[in-house]
């Protein structure tokens, strides 16, 4: 990747991509991961599920670059991708569940304490999110968790900034509510 | 308080660090195929194929106008299909099979070849 600015716009990114340079992929996918993570346990509710189409949608984004027709948006338009696939997926799933029994955790692997506490932790507040609406998981956790603006969320989810605004507040009420007063002072930042 | 954002340090998937980076990993190796192909994009062959559409447009387009400018220059000239051959001869100084020939396709190359060899 060759570009003289220390931080590349997302257009200049997907520029290089276009010319098969794979650092510029490389950026956008870690510039983006997150969120694109973010949008998918919105629409699934499950981390590890999340995390795979995630992936899937980053592979198939860039895959498909070309059809991106306005790179400075590349953001909203993997977002976009992330919930296709994400949406897909959930509708595979909930065939799948009523077809066979779902088997218990498939990779249970030996942990220490931290990493359980830490799986338990994550477990409360992936329950704690299955009470909210899709869209409100998607904003609580783009604004939240990878500390996107409303702008930024109206923009990617096509709604407006009060719409998103209002979204966020009914989230974090909801999930203050379920999580309790303990869990939210383990949850304080240091 | 609801101003205070949730702290989702516990979902967050780049935390892991290690588990972060075989994602990504993952998702370059799978990627990898299309990014070469890219590369691969800048040979003078691969360009033209890609714009083998524009190309084939244009080249549509410049025989339309082609086909329209012949067709004004024939009018301009008084040359349309009542103009006897033998006036177009004529004014072209060609033979009549000649003239017939740029008139119409009824006269085949070869006669108006012939002809004109005879003629002269």
């Amino acid at each position: 990747m060759s570009t003289s600015s220390p931080t590349p716009s997302d257009a200049d990114l997907v520029a290089l991509a276009l010319r098969g340079d794979g650092d510029a992929a490389d950026v956008l996918v870690r510039r983006y991961y997150r969120a694109a993570f973010a949008v998918a346990l919105g629409v699934l509710g499950n981390r590890q599920d999340a995390e795979d189409v995630c992936q899937e949608a980053f592979v198939k984004a860039l895959d498909r670059l070309e059809d991106c027709r306005d790179p400075s948006r590349f953001a909203p338009w993997m977002m976009t991708i992330a919930r296709n696939r994400a949406l897909s997926y959930h509708t595979y799933r909930r065939i799948r569940e009523t077809s066979e029994l779902r088997p218990e955790i498939a990779e249970a692997k030996d942990s220490p304490a931290e990493d359980a506490t830490r799986a338990e932790l994550g477990a409360r507040l992936e329950a704690a999110l299955a009470g909210l609406t899709a869209v409100q998981r998607e904003v609580v956790l783009l604004h939240d968790m990878d500390g996107w603006t409303h702008g930024q969320i109206a923009e990617a989810l096509q709604m407006t900034e009060v719409r998103s605004r209002q979204h966020l507040f009914v989230a974090r009420k909801l999930l203050r509510e379920r999580l309790g007063l303990p869990m939210l002072k383990e949850y304080t930042h240091e | 308080m609801n101003e205070d954002p949730i702290d989702f340090t516990f979902l967050d998937p780049t935390v892991d660090a290690a588990a972060f980076e075989r994602r990504v990993s993952q998702i370059r190796f799978a990627a990898s195929g299309v990014m070469a192909r890219r590369r691969a994009g800048g040979t003078p062959f691969v360009f033209v194929a890609r714009w083998r559409a524009p190309l084939i447009a244009a080249l549509l387009l410049v025989t339309f106008i082609s086909i329209a400018l012949l067709r004004t220059v024939r009018v301009d000239a008084g040359l349309d299909a009542d103009t006897p051959s033998d006036e177009v001869a004529e004014v072209l100084g060609a033979t009549t099979p000649m003239s017939e020939l740029l008139l119409s396709t009824a006269a085949s190359p070869t006669d108006a070849l012939l002809d004109g060899g005879m003629t002269q």
